[in-house]
């Protein structure tokens, strides 16, 4: 116990850089310019979930408006590890290596269908700041553009696809590398 | 006849999606089109019927001794270096 609290007080991730889109060799770059170690969890092993029951139970009655019917399918679908298990992958992602106390958590796109980064980024909110860089949240299907919900969480959108400062996007310019014609 | 409302329920007995990946799967599976295809249907036609609906899973991640070792030293290596 004593141990495990000294290992993580002397914890030095301030900044938790997750699914950044700048290849590894930036990242690590990044992360030493940064003071700390570079983060191997874009490739963390499955751990065993602790075997658990999940039942939900819900009643529509005749008169219900849209709105009931729509928490009631929203219900059916919303996944267990983010309601009722966010504890089980709160603890799961903490004993991967994901790191506490932090100051800025960074991501380009693990917003998505990454539980364990998500539960870690809820918990680390509102001391740390979320920041998101990316091209920009089309997803190659230009509809998208009016829901982008990265842009309208996040403290601070950092875009190389999106020219101009509007609507709090932050044009960042390119920090990919570009790509060579042959 | 006498007024009383019709007691009809339509149950709805699905698994519960652990994790994001899993809910898109299942939102694109036939069990959710068939649940809101109903829901549209006795929304339409005013029907006054209930729908119950249960959501029941049990995750109990089962695997072979010697894959559990492996891994056990693999993870091991993994959380020691990340740590």
């Amino acid at each position: 116990m004593c141990r495990s609290n000294f290992r993580r007080d002397r914890q030095i991730t301030r900044f938790s850089l997750l699914q950044v889109i700048l290849g590894e060799v930036r990242k690590i770059f990044l992360s030493l310019f940064l003071g700390q170690t570079p983060s191997l969890l874009e490739v963390r092993p499955p751990l065993e979930m602790a075997h658990y029951v999940a039942s939900r139970e819900s009643l529509l009655l005749e008169r219900d408006s849209t709105r009931v019917e729509a928490l009631f399918l929203m219900k059916v679908l919303a996944p267990w590890s983010l309601t009722e298990g966010f504890g089980a992958t709160l603890e799961r992602a903490y004993s991967l290596g994901f790191a506490r106390n932090l100051s800025v958590i960074f991501t380009s796109n693990s917003f998505d269908t990454d539980d364990e980064i998500k539960v870690h980024l809820v918990e680390a909110l509102p001391s740390a700041a979320y920041v998101v860089g990316q091209h920009r949240n089309n997803y190659g299907i230009s509809k998208t553009t009016e829901i982008c919900p990265e842009r309208n969480a996040s403290d601070l959108f950092l875009s190389w696809g999106w020219g101009g400062e509007a609507d709090g996007i932050h044009a960042f310019g390119q920090i990919k590398p570009a790509l060579k014609g042959k | 006849m006498n007024g009383s409302p019709i007691e009809e329920f339509y149950l709805f007995s699905v698994a519960t999606p652990e994790s994001t990946d899993d809910s898109y799967i299942f939102l694109a599976s036939e069990e959710i089109g068939s649940l809101i295809e109903t829901l549209a249907v006795r929304r339409h036609f005013e029907l006054p019927s209930r729908a119950r609906l249960t959501t029941k899973s049990s995750y109990a991640h089962l695997e072979s001794d010697e894959n559990k070792a492996r891994k056990s030293v693999m993870t091991q290596v993994y959380l020691n270096v990340q740590k």
